[in-house]
C-alpha cells in the first residue's frame, strides 16, 4: 500500500523539527507540501536532499506495485483490469471489475449472428447499464484477419487468440487503434515481448502450472514486457481455485514480480468441467470470486450473462460506499388509493430488504424512499438525513396525497420518535409506528391491512 | 529480484469446529474453502433438500414442475428426495401464514414423526423464521430427543424460550443474526452461557439474494471464517445459508414477464440459486 503524505512527513526535516525545515530547496514551499507531492507521484524523493535512507526504503517498498494495471481496447471504450491491493473486499474494496469476455471462433457458421448479440447486450440494474466486456476471437481459418477488422470496427474491446505471428503481426499494423490484448499461443518468450514492446498492446503469458507460468512471465519481463496478463491452462477443478489463490496472494501479500499481474482464464482449460451452461455458470461465477481478472466464456447465453453481470456488481461494490438506489415512489405490486403507503430510506440493501418483505406479504403498497445519502434508517436519523422535514417532502413531491385516500403513513419502527416531528409538517396525515426489523414486516402489514378493512 | 516461486500456503491452528448431524459430520477445516493443501481435514459443503410443508399461492412454477404433485405432500417429498441422493434434508415447516397456528404445530409434529419412520438422513428442523410463532412451533419440533437434530433458526429476541429444550433434547441448533459478525459473535456467547455446547452451534449469518444485499452476507461469512481460522472460539461453528429462500422470491427467479436481456427462465433461476453455493456448508 503506497505511503499518505502525512506519513511521508514523518520522516521530512519539517516532521522532525529539524533545522532544515521548509528550506524550500526542493522546489515546494514546505515539507508538507512536498510530502503530498510525493505521495501522489507528482514530484521525485530525490528533489529533497535531507531525505534518510529510511524512507527511502519505506518509499520505494511501499511504491511497489502489487499487481500491475493492464489496458486494453480502443481509448473510448478501454477495459481496465489488475491494480488490485488486497485478498478480501471487507479489507478495503476490489478496483477494476472482471473483464466478462465471450469466446468467438472466426471460422463459427453464425459469426455475424452471434458477434451482434454479444456486442448489443445491455443491461440495467441499480442505475448502472451492464454488458459484455470483451469478445475473444479465435484464429480459426483464414477469415481471422477480416473477422478481427469487424470486431475493431464496432469498437468492442478484443482478445485475438492465434498460434501464428505473422497473422497478428498483419492484423495490429492494420488495426492500431483497438490495441487488442494478443494471445500467442506457442509463439516464443522472445517473439511475444517483441509484439508488446513494438506495438505496445497487452500480450497473454501462459503455464499449465505456476512454476512454468513464473519461468515464463520472468522472461518476458527480462525482455522489457510490462503489459502482461497471465493464462493458467488445464486445471483440475480440485487445484484450480488454490492456485488463483496463490497467484492473487504472491502478488499482494509477497509483491512476487513474476506474478504481479492479472489473470486471465477460460472456462475451456477446466478440465472434465461439463458443456453444460449453468455448470460452466457456476464455474464463471467462481473465478470472479476467486481470483480471475478476466473471464472468457465458451458461450453466450443471456441468462448466465445477467446472473454474471448481476454477482459482479454485488462482489464489486465498495463496501464502505454502499449502493444506493434512486429516492422515489416504487409501487409494490399494483396499489391502489386504499393501499398502505411506507417510508424508508434509499439505502439499497434497506430497499432490497423491505421490497422483499412487502412482496412476501402480499399486499399491494406504495414504498416511498427518501433522499438520505445511502444510508440506513438510523444511521440517517442520527446524522438528520431521516428526519420530519425530508419525509413531508418526499410524501408531498410523490403526489401521495392525490394517489391514496387514507393519509397514514407507516414509519420504521426504530425512528417512533419522529412521529409528532413528521405529523406537524403533515398536518393532515397519521403516522403509524411499523416494525422495527424488516423480517416483521409481513405480519404488521397483514394485521394492520385487517385492522384498516375493519374499520372501513 | 528473487525469481523463486514458493507456495503462499499459510497455516491455520485453529479449524471449524466439527458439528455431528447424527451420522455425517461437518466442518473441521482449517483452511478457508476449496484450499486443499492447507488443510488437514477437506470438508466438503454438504447440500441438503429444502422441503415445505405448505405451498404458498405465489410459489415459483418451476419449482412445483419439478415436484409435481408430490410437492403439495411433505411425505412425498422427502420419499422423493431419498431417490434423488441428497445427503440431507432441510424440512422447513412454514405454518406462519396459516389460520390456526396451534392446529398447525400439532400437524406438523405428526408429519415429522412419519418422516422421522422413512429416512436415516441428518434432518434440519426449520422453522418459520416469524419469532412469535417459532417459539412456539420449535420447542415441539424437539421432542423426537431418540434420534439427534438440528433445530432452528433461534434469534436473540427468542432464543431463551427454545435453546433449553434443544439442548435437553441433544438437538443442535442454528444461531441467526442479521448480517453482522459482532452479534453473530456476541449471540454465540450467550447461547454458550446458557449452557449450551459451541460444538452443537451453526452459525446462520442471514444472507441477501444474488443482487439483493449478496455482498454483504458474502463478506461477513469471509470475515466470520477469517476470525474463526485465527483461533475466535466463538465464530469458529461451521455456517448455514438458505440460498434456497433467498434465491427464489427473487423476480429474477420467477417470472418471465422480464426484458429479453434476462434470458431463458429455467437458465436464470437455476443459476440464481446456484450462485451462493461457493459460500459455506452445508
Amino acid at each position: 500500500m503506497k505511503l499518505t503524505g502525512l506519513q511521508i512527513f514523518k520522516y521530512l526535516p519539517g516532521g522532525k523539527k529539524e533545522q532544515e525545515a521548509n528550506c524550500k530547496n526542493c522546489g515546494f514551499p514546505t515539507c508538507m507540501a512536498f510530502a503530498m507531492k510525493l505521495a501522489k507521484n507528482e514530484t521525485e524523493i530525490d528533489k529533497c536532499e535531507f531525505v534518510t535512507d529510511e524512507l527511502k526504503s519505506v518509499f520505494e517498498e511501499a511504491s511497489r506495485i502489487q499487481q500491475a494495471e493492464i489496458k486494453f481496447g480502443c481509448a473510448e471504450n478501454l477495459v481496465k483490469i489488475g491494480n488490485e491491493t488486497v485478498m478480501f473486499r471487507h479489507d478495503k474494496k476490489f478496483v477494476n471489475p472482471t473483464c466478462i469476455a465471450v469466446k468467438l471462433e472466426s471460422s463459427d457458421e453464425n459469426f455475424n449472428e452471434k458477434f451482434s448479440k454479444i456486442l448489443n447486450y445491455s443491461i440495467e440494474r441499480v442505475g448502472e447499464d451492464l454488458k459484455i466486456s470483451a469478445v475473444a476471437l479465435v484464429d480459426t481459418d483464414e477469415t481471422f484477419y477480416s473477422k478481427a477488422k469487424k470486431v475493431a470496427e464496432s469498437k468492442l474491446p478484443m482478445i485475438l487468440v492465434s498460434e501464428n505471428t505473422e497473422k497478428i503481426k498483419q492484423i495490429l499494423d492494420e488495426i492500431k487503434d483497438s490495441k487488442p490484448l494478443v494471445y500467442l499461443e506457442n509463439a516464443s518468450l522472445e517473439e511475444i515481448a517483441e509484439i508488446e514492446r513494438n506495438y505496445n498492446v497487452a500480450v497473454v503469458s501462459s503455464g499449465s502450472s505456476i512454476e512454468e507460468l513464473v519461468n515464463n512471465s520472468s522472461k518476458l519481463i527480462e525482455n522489457k514486457a510490462l503489459n502482461i496478463a497471465l493464462n493458467l491452462k488445464n486445471q483440475s477443478q480440485k487445484s484450480l481455485i488454490e492456485n488463483l489463490t496463490y497467484i492473487r496472494r504472491s502478488a499482494i501479500e509477497n509483491k512476487f514480480k513474476p506474478l504481479g499481474f492479472p489473470v486471465i482464464q477460460f472456462t475451456k482449460d477446466i478440465a472434465d468441467l461439463s458443456e453444460d451452461l449453468i455448470e460452466q455458470g457456476i464455474w464463471a461465477s467462481v473465478l470472479l470470486c476467486k481470483y480471475a481478472n478476466i473471464i472468457v466464456l465458451e458461450h453466450f447465453d443471456e441468462a448466465i450473462i445477467y446472473s454474471l453481470l448481476t454477482l459482479r456488481q454485488n462482489i464489486y461494490t465498495d463496501p464502505e460506499k454502499p449502493l444506493q438506489i434512486e429516492a422515489k415512489l416504487y409501487p409494490i405490486g399494483e396499489p391502489d388509493e386504499n393501499s398502505p403507503v411506507i417510508v424508508t430510506t434509499n439505502f439499497a440493501l434497506t430497499y432490497f430488504t423491505v421490497v422483499g418483505e412487502v412482496e412476501a406479504s402480499n399486499i399491494p403498497s406504495y414504498l416511498a424512499i427518501t433522499p438520505s445519502d445511502g444510508m440506513s434508517v438510523l444511521t440517517a436519523w442520527s446524522a438528520d438525513k431521516f428526519n420530519g422535514e425530508i419525509i413531508a417532502k418526499t410524501i408531498k413531491t410523490y403526489g401521495l396525497e392525490e394517489l391514496v385516500k387514507h393519509k397514514k403513513l407507516i414509519i420504521p419502527g426504530y425512528v417512533a420518535s419522529l412521529k409528532e416531528e413528521i405529523e406537524d409538517e403533515l398536518p393532515d396525515w397519521e403516522v403509524v409506528i411499523g416494525a422495527n426489523e424488516a423480517v416483521d414486516i409481513v405480519d404488521f402489514l397483514r394485521s394492520y391491512q385487517k385492522q384498516q378493512l375493519l374499520n372501513s | 529480484m528473487s525469481n523463486t516461486y514458493t507456495p503462499p500456503k499459510k497455516e491455520y491452528k485453529t479449524a471449524i469446529r466439527e458439528v455431528d448431524l447424527n451420522g455425517i459430520k461437518i466442518g473441521g477445516e482449517n483452511s478457508l474453502n476449496f484450499l486443499h493443501s492447507e488443510t488437514q481435514k477437506v470438508s466438503k459443503p454438504l447440500i441438503a433438500c429444502e422441503i415445505l410443508t405448505n405451498i404458498p399461492p405465489n410459489h415459483p412454477k418451476m419449482l412445483k414442475d419439478f415436484w409435481e404433485e408430490t410437492i403439495y405432500n411433505p411425505i412425498e417429498c422427502v420419499k422423493s428426495a431419498l431417490e434423488k441422493n441428497f445427503s440431507a434434508l432441510a424440512i422447513r415447516f412454514n405454518i406462519e401464514n396459516c389460520e390456526d397456528i396451534d392446529l398447525e404445530i400439532e400437524k406438523s409434529k405428526e408429519q415429522l414423526k412419519e418422516i422421522l419412520k422413512i429416512t436415516d438422513l441428518p434432518l434440519f428442523l426449520i422453522g418459520t423464521f416469524r419469532r412469535e410463532v417459532d417459539v412456539k412451533l420449535l420447542p415441539e419440533l424437539d421432542i423426537y430427543f431418540y434420534r439427534k437434530c438440528t433445530i432452528g433458526a433461534v434469534e436473540e429476541e427468542n432464543f431463551r424460550k427454545i435453546a433449553p429444550i434443544v439442548k435437553e433434547c441433544g438437538h443442535n441448533i442454528i444461531a441467526r443474526t442479521p448480517i453482522d459478525i459482532n452479534l453473530t459473535k456476541q449471540f454465540n456467547i450467550l447461547l454458550t452461557e446458557l449452557g449450551f455446547d459451541a460444538d452443537k452451534i451453526i452459525i446462520d449469518p442471514n444472507t441477501g439474494g444474488l443482487g439483493y444485499g449478496l455482498d454483504y452476507a458474502y463478506s461477513i461469512i469471509e470475515r466470520i471464517k477469517q476470525a474463526a481460522l485465527q483461533s475466535d472460539t466463538m465464530l469458529n461453528m461451521p455456517i448455514i445459508t438458505f440460498v434456497g429462500e433467498e434465491a427464489w422470491k427473487t423476480k429474477e427467479a420467477k417470472s418471465n414477464n422480464v426484458p429479453a436481456e434476462w434470458g431463458n427462465l429455467t437458465t436464470r433461476a437455476i443459476s440464481w440459486e446456484s450462485k451462493y453455493c461457493r459460500h459455506a456448508p452445508p
